[in-house]
């Protein structure tokens, strides 16, 4: 049976100015009724780029967008709402400051005279939040966790009417059995005659979930195939990555560099860390994981000094740290990889160069008599993009001009830079196409010669491709303990979670 | 004495709460209109004088109101169409306007000082015989003007509409630009609404000035658009917030003209009571509301 | 794309000036003459061009000082308090401490900075400490001190001999030295130039620069590696207070040569607008102080020469205002530049 095509891109070109970067030299593409396609690619291969373009938020220099076999033009994400196609942004788009409620139906209100006709709107959505199991429908998005906030944007699309739904790396924030979940609701949407095209780092993942696959690469469309045609390996080789095995070398364990005594934390009544103990040892890479937030991010917060705890103490190589201040834990050599890249490991409005130098411009060769000498700040910066594959035009551009993966790269290549000794990091992997996974695999590697890690994630993947331990939190709590040595595979750290709740 | 000082409250909130409100619709969207001072002062001038020349009151508030939503749509126009700074045209058409009425009266009516329109109709009072008996209810309650009682409603109005979905998608746009037009919200559209109700609503406060008394002088609003831009960002967009800080800075206004009257304190100290007031008073609710730090990023 | 940067400024002060020409020409006896010294009257000799670039001193002051505020991502508008009520307070001072010349301007330049940056204080700790918006606290404690300053002129420091409510003058030897005479022009010109520039300075090649810009833009961020965010919204209103006070002070030492109640008249707010005018940039503020000044003194001297009355002095000089920023030339712009990935 051949199934009808909804979607269909030709040839699809972009280049972005004033920078001259060409993020699409001829992509092609085509969506299917009633099934799911992935899209692959490197970073900065132009996925993003497809999609906005799809979506009416971007328009094509050259090349033909069909829509049930004819030619559209779209000039906002209106147009192309109006033909039923949605996208959900990687950074979500949801307005943080209105109720979860309120942003499900903004712009498509259903009114009775002049009002919000709250009952009729309650029937419309009531299947579908239960099917989505989203309840909490009058609490402020700014409340909820990504997960949720990624519910209620695929919910809105579908309230919208949403034929042809177009996910940008719908996983990167979300943990495994959430993943899990969100794939369910996929493949019942795929059932109900949608088509999905989402976008993922994770080739396993695509081959097992997707019907079928494209491969961008540099722009173009090396490869699309049905899933039943592919193996891994081919998809790697299209993305253009040789599949390496991650060498893992065996550093020794030092000297204890990170000890936590008793850490209790509260935010109103709320307990979100009860009294958390650990300690961590130069040349280990320790794994704090939960399944949504249990506590382990808030813990990094805490290292960082971004909160101060209820009661506990820290102390980082015989030093009590409790009471020192950001600068102050950052100069004794932590680094910390925040969780929110967008709003709080980037600034947004600045250039590259400005975000890249924040951590050291105050130091000595840098800042003399409190006057900052560029020139070797920028030399800094570009040692730093060359040395971690930060694929820029200038130093000067702004940040934002830069794809997904290429500004988690940056982050990550900010605070490994420094070598330091400590390394605090919030889901340093998510985002990251595989050669770019295997290479921050292999900097913690380095790391631990001189120094630790604490990753906190909420990725089971990610904590067993990274750490040599893992913590396993629940509601704030420290549970339980496992090496990952003598485990067979991440499953292992759901059923341990799960055992102990 | 209370009742009265409350009665006078109400009254000397009600021009600043309407005001306020305007305020806080281009607020709400994100675009803050200062030029209100400007545009009540406008309205002032206009609504006597077309009253007096029609000899209707209603056709004075009428196109008072028409006239400054011109104004405040002048506002936005500069500012969407030809990127001027919102700030600094609304200090432009504040200084204009405090020229420009002048120079109206000086044309129109031959004089730039304080003028009487002795012609000019008188607004309906309404009165509750039911009321007239208990003397606090009768102050507190009857003997309001046609024009105030269609303040208040339209205070509910504006409240109302918060509660609409345009009222939503003003929010929505005020906090989210991108997202708003990523969801096809017709952005534009919204803002220039709220500029049209920030328009009638520094109209009508405008004539609530003038038309009562039946003058006009230059300085007539005596900074209370300034007044109503703190009630509105204090307020913030919720109109309840709005209506807590006007009638605060009412009763604090009311109580420095009784001060005056009656104790022999300087004028300058009597003029800076009710922001003293004010500012006591919303720092006190902050500061219970919060209780713990705010302001930290 | 370089053409209509150049362009657009003047297409729109000639829009501008027709639309002023248009309205003298409709409101004034005699259109021709006034728009001349309105427009011209400044340049026409050396004295009128003097006490133009001396006007604009205090406007060099306070749109530096907005300038400050802004470039930490803060608010400050009680520039016209702290302006006042700071030179005030100096002059007070002034008056009751006789001592040798040049360390006492320098004395009362300093007790006028730090009461105005006082007053800017309290509203970032009124911010820091209860997350009370700064932008209204600041205008309000701003205006509160406007009544305290009016009272203080009109009651207990009030020369008695005096028509209007002022102090006594100050003595002759503390004033700043007159650049043009006998043109207002004074030393205080140099001054506002100097700071303007050395803030430009800071700005780009400091850490306190980098600091500033980056808690503007994004203040979590800069928390978060390590800036003390509250540190430099301190500092920020600070500077901002203390320098409008200082410019008010200078306005008094070269111009006044004692405090008269109301002679701020809109300095400090329009500080603001000078600010905004040139996007706060530091090095360009004197420019747009001078393009304010040189309406106000187009005006002044525009009634002085034909009695062009106060009010349309006024109109034209709001309507100005509206245009100054438009930009009439200009591409819809790429939508595409600012995106995320
Ligand atoms: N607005 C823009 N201005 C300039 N360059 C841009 C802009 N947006 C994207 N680019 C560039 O286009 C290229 C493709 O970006 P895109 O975001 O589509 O990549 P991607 O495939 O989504 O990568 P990732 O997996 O890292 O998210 C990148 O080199 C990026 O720097
Ligand atoms: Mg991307």
């Amino acid at each position: 049976m051949r199934s009808k095509v909804i979607v269909q891109l030709l040839n699809v070109q972009k280049t972005f100015h004033p920078s001259g970067v060409r993020a699409l030299r001829g992509a092609n593409l085509s969506l299917e009724v009633g099934s799911i396609h992935a899209l692959l690619g490197a970073n900065g291969a132009g996925k993003t780029t497809l999609v906005r373009i799809l979506a009416g938020e971007l328009q094509p220099d050259v090349g033909k967008i069909f829509v049930d076999g004819k030619v559209v033009d779209f000039r906002t994400p209106k147009d192309a709402m109006r033909h039923g196609i949605v996208l959900v942004h990687q950074n979500l788009s949801l307005v943080d400051e209105l109720t979860v409620f309120e942003n499900l139906f903004l712009g498509r209100e259903p009114r009775r005279l002049f009002f919000l006709d709250k009952k009729k709107a309650e029937d419309e959505i009531g299947k579908l939040c239960e099917k989505l199991s989203l309840v909490a429908l009058n609490k402020r998005v700014a409340d909820l966790s990504m997960a949720e906030k990624q519910k209620v944007e695929i919910a809105r699309a579908l309230i919208f009417g949403a034929r042809v739904l177009l996910l940008d790396e719908p996983t990167a924030y979300l943990g495994g059995s959430e993943e899990e979940r969100l794939f369910e609701l996929l493949v019942s949407l795929k059932r109900t005659g949608c088509a999905i095209l989402f976008i993922t780092h994770d080739v396993d993942q695509a081959l097992k979930i997707a019907d079928r696959v494209t491969v961008l690469r540099e722009g173009e469309t090396v490869l699309s195939e049905e899933t039943s045609k592919l193996n891994v390996q081919r998809v790697i080789e299209a993305m253009g990555f040789r599949s390496s095995e991650p060498s893992s070398v065996c550093a020794q364990v030092g000297e204890e560099l990170l000890r936590i005594s008793d850490l209790t934390l509260k935010t109103g009544k709320r307990l979100v860390l009860d009294r958390v103990s650990l300690s961590v040892r130069q040349g280990e890479t320790v794994g704090l994981f939960g399944l949504g937030n249990d506590g382990q991010f808030d813990l990094l917060e805490v290292l960082i000094g971004l909160r101060n705890p209820s009661s506990g103490r820290i102390f980082f190589q015989t030093c009590d740290i409790t009471q020192l201040s950001i600068r102050e834990r950052r100069r004794l050599g932590i680094a910390y990889v925040p969780k929110d890249r967008l709003k709080e490991a980037l600034n947004l409005e600045g250039s590259i160069l400005e975000n890249a130098i924040v951590n050291v411009y105050r130091e000595k060769p840098y800042a003399k008599f409190g006057l900052l000498n560029w020139d070797l700040l920028k030399r800094y910066t570009l040692d730093m993009l060359k040395d971690f594959e930060v694929k820029t035009v200038s130093v000067a551009q702004p940040v934002r001009t830069l794809s997904g993966g290429n500004l988690q790269r940056l982050i990550l290549a900010r605070e490994l830079f420094q070598r330091p000794k400590l390394l605090l990091a919030c889901r340093p992997t998510s985002g990251l196409d595989v050669r770019v996974q295997d290479y921050i695999a292999q900097r913690l590697q380095q790391l631990k010669s001189y120094g630790c890690a604490l990753i906190a994630t909420n990725d089971a993947e990610e904590a067993f491709g990274l750490c040599d331990r893992i913590l396993i939190f629940s509601k704030g709590k420290l549970k339980r303990v496992l090496h990952t040595e003598g485990l067979a595979e991440p499953a292992v750290l759901f059923s341990s979670v799960g055992g102990e709740a | 004495m209370l009742t009265q000082l409350l009665r006078s409250s109400i009254s000397s909130a009600l021009p600043i709460l309407v005001a306020a409100l305007g305020a806080s619709f281009t607020q709400t969207v994100g675009k803050l209109n200062i030029a209100i001072e400007g545009t009540m002062l406008t309205s002032c001038f206009v609504s006597v004088y077309v009253a007096a020349r029609s000899n209707s009151w209603l056709l004075g508030v009428t196109i008072a109101m028409i006239l400054s939503c011109l104004m405040s749509l002048f506002v936005w126009f500069l500012h969407r169409y030809l990127r001027a700074d919102i700030f600094v045209v609304g200090l432009g058409v504040n200084v204009a306007a405090s020229g420009l009425v002048v120079l109206l009266s000086s044309i129109l009516l031959g004089s730039k000082g304080t003028i009487f329109f002795e012609e000019i109709p008188k607004i309906p009072v309404l009165r509750f015989e039911a009321l007239q008996r208990n003397e606090t209810l009768r102050t507190l309650l009857s003997d309001y003007s046609v024009l105030e009682l269609v303040a208040m409603f339209v205070v509910f109005l504006s409240w109302l509409i918060t509660k609409t979905p345009l009222g939503l998608r003003m929010r929505a746009v005020g906090k989210n630009e991108s997202v708003a037009r990523q969801l096809g919200l017709n952005v534009d559209g919204i803002r220039i609404s709220s500029f049209v109700f920030c328009g009638l609503l520094c109209g009508l406060a405008g004539s609530m000035l003038s038309l009562p008394l039946g003058l006009f002088v230059a300085g007539m609003t005596n900074n209370r658009g300034w007044l109503a831009l703190v009630a509105a960002v204090l307020g913030g967009e919720n109109p309840l917030g709005v209506l807590g800080v006007s009638l605060t800075l009412g009763f604090s206004v009311a109580l420095s003209h009784r001060l005056q009257l009656f104790t022999a304190l300087p004028a300058e100290i009597v003029l800076s009571i009710p922001l003293i007031l004010t500012l006591c008073v919303v720092l006190i609710y902050n500061v219970l509301k919060i209780g713990e730090k705010g302001g930290s990023p | 794309m370089t053409h209509r940067k150049v362009l657009s400024p003047i297409f729109t002060v000639v829009v501008a000036f027709l639309i002023c020409a248009v309205i003298l020409g409709a409101t004034s006896r005699q259109p021709r003459e006034t728009l001349r010294w309105f427009f011209l009257g400044p340049f026409s000799n050396l004295y009128y061009f003097g006490n133009m670039l001396a006007a604009s001193v205090p406007l060099i002051f306070t749109g530096l000082a907005a300038c400050i505020a802004f470039s930490a991502g803060v608010f400050n508008l009680g520039l016209e308090g702290q302006y006042y009520f700071g030179a005030i307070v100096g002059t007070i001072i002034a008056l009751s401490v006789p001592t040798s010349r040049l360390s006492s301007t320098l004395f009362v330049l300093v007790v006028s900075f730090s009461v105005g940056g006082l007053l800017s204080l309290a509203s970032a700790l009124l911010k820091l400490e209860f997350g009370f918006s700064e932008l209204i606290s600041s205008f309000m404690i701003g205006q509160i001190f406007i009544y305290v300053g009016d009272f203080m002129l009109n009651g207990p420091f009030r020369d008695p001999e005096a028509a209007l409510a002022a102090t006594r003058y100050l003595d002759e030897g503390i004033g700043l030295a007159k650049i043009l005479p006998p043109s207002n022009l004074h030393v205080g010109y140099v001054i506002g130039l100097t700071l303007c520039l050395v803030f430009h300075f800071v700005r780009k090649h400091s850490v306190m620069g980098y600091e500033f810009k980056t808690v503007k833009e994004n203040p979590r961020f800069a928390k978060i590696h390590g800036i003390k965010v509250e540190k430099i919204w301190l500092l920020a209103m600070l500077l901002s207070g203390g320098v409008a006070a200082v410019g008010g002070m200078v306005e008094i030492l070269g111009v006044y040569g004692r405090a008269v109640r109301g002679f701020s008249h809109g300095n400090g707010f329009n500080g603001i607008a000078v600010s905004l005018l040139v996007r706060n940039d530091p090095a360009l503020i004197f420019l747009s102080a001078l393009f304010f000044a040189y309406l106000e003194s187009g005006g002044e001297i525009a009634s002085l020469m034909v009695q062009t009355p106060p009010e349309i002095v006024r109109l034209v000089q709001g309507i100005v205002f509206c245009l100054v920023t438009a930009e009439f030339l200009f591409r819809r712009s790429e939508r595409d530049a600012d995106s995320v990935a």
